[in-house]
């Protein structure tokens, strides 16, 4: 399947280069989850808020993703 | 006319609400992009008394956002809460503000913050907000979260003892060093700052108001460029260090450092061991043969040593400009003002 990643703040330098402001496709295996495009992407220390199609998920390892689907990834923010 | 005439006009606010905020008072940590404009809007809209606490002084790219100074507090060297201080005594004389030049540190975080009824975020860092949550879940006091970079917003409500999650139910640990952007790495662009503050500060009014079932509590993300926002309810992590078990390492000093590079700023500070009382004037002979370009106010020091520019404060803190090296700040440091 594919999904719509879509990567927020400073995690965008973990974008592909072909990926404008952050969003790319990503090709996933049937009956994967939000915790596995983070895992693929390298950026478990650095994600705190994942959102899959708009609603946030407060567990990103048992959100099974499907075709089609947004998933928005958040780091935390320290700048000030 | 009073002069928040336009202020009680507002229904949640009203001249009940105004009174109750002429008797509160608010700590501004840190008086950057975030702080001075969350201290202009709470002068302005008239707490009784703020205090300011910010280390550093202001440097030239600090001016595209941060809106309490300008060109000649740069050439002046002031520090930036001594500067805010100034400024916004000529705005509202009727609050009472106190600058206070300093680190926010375990060891000076209760006098600093005692007394707040709510403290508000202009920090640059996770480990000063850490230390911030540490103070607000053991003193249950509340605090608003503010943190920006490029073009996004991060802001939440923190009110610790009431069962919602603290700062660290959402951060979890200190991220490591290198894993999060900094605005020298990633920009921040000064409307950004504006809203994010502006937010931070309604938040804080509802709450100096008496309007605290209006206050919101999860975290608000706005990205100001693309015009999104999402509000993210926050868990409470029943295992949290900080509010579930009680555990307040960073307000104990057991996690504090003794180098920090400045956010933005090819800066890092360096902070004594213990805590001190430096004699500028002595320092400034000491400097006089090895250093160019040496100038002392009652403030601070600042001189050109090697490949850098040293400002040596009064309580021993030194802010090394020219490297992002912690390592040779230190040494620095050490071969200058001494450790």
């Amino acid at each position: 399947m594919t999904i719509e990643c879509r990567l927020f703040a400073d995690l965008r330098r973990h974008a592909p280069p072909e990926a404008e402001r952050g969003r790319f496709a990503l090709e996933l295996d049937d009956g994967a989850t939000a915790g596995d495009v983070v895992r693929r992407l390298a950026i478990e220390g650095a994600t705190r808020i994942v959102v899959v199609n708009g609603a946030n998920v407060r567990r990103p390892d048992e959100a099974v993703l499907h075709d089609g689907d947004v998933v928005s990834l958040f780091p935390p923010v320290s700048g000030g | 006319m009073d002069r928040y005439s336009r202020q009680t006009l507002f229904a949640a606010i009203g001249p009940h609400g105004q009174r109750q905020l002429s008797e509160k008072a608010v700590v501004v940590v840190g008086c950057g992009a975030l702080g001075t404009v969350a201290s202009q809007l709470l002068v302005r809209a008239g707490v009784g008394a703020i205090r300011i606490v910010d280390r550093d002084v202001p440097d030239l790219s600090n001016l595209q956002r941060q809106v309490l100074f300008d060109e000649d507090d740069v050439a002046a060297g002031i520090p930036k809460a001594e500067v805010a201080r100034q400024k916004l005594s000529r705005v509202n004389s009727e609050v009472e503000i106190e600058a206070a030049v300093a680190d926010l540190t375990a060891d000076n975080a209760d006098l600093l913050l005692r007394g707040a009824d709510v403290v508000v975020d202009g920090t640059d860092n996770f480990l000063t907000r850490l230390l911030v949550n540490d103070w607000a879940v053991e003193n249950r006091t509340p605090w608003i979260y503010c943190g920006v970079i490029s073009s996004q917003v991060h802001t939440m409500a923190i009110l610790p003892g009431r069962g919602g999650p603290c700062f660290r139910c959402y951060l979890g640990d200190l991220p490591p060093s290198g894993s999060v952007e900094t605005c020298e790495t990633a920009g921040v662009i000064g409307p950004a700052v504006e809203i994010g503050a502006s937010y931070a500060v309604i938040e804080a009014i509802k709450l100096l108001v008496g309007r605290r079932e209006e206050v919101d509590k999860r975290l608000l993300i706005l990205d100001v460029w693309e015009r999104l926002e999402r509000k993210v309810a926050v868990p409470k992590v029943d295992d949290c260090p900080c509010c579930g078990q009680g555990n307040l390492e960073f307000l104990r000093g057991e996690r504090s450092d003794r180098a920090a590079v400045l956010c933005g700023r090819n800066a890092v500070q360096v902070s004594p061991a213990t805590a001190t009382r430096l004699d500028l004037e002595a320092v400034e002979r000491d400097l006089g043969a090895v250093a160019s370009e040496v100038r002392r106010n009652a403030f601070l020091l600042r001189a050109k040593v090697e490949d850098v520019e040293l400002t040596v404060f009064p309580d021993g803190r030194a802010i090394v400009k020219g490297t992002e090296d912690e390592a040779r700040a230190r040494t620095v440091y050490a071969r200058y003002v001494g450790s």
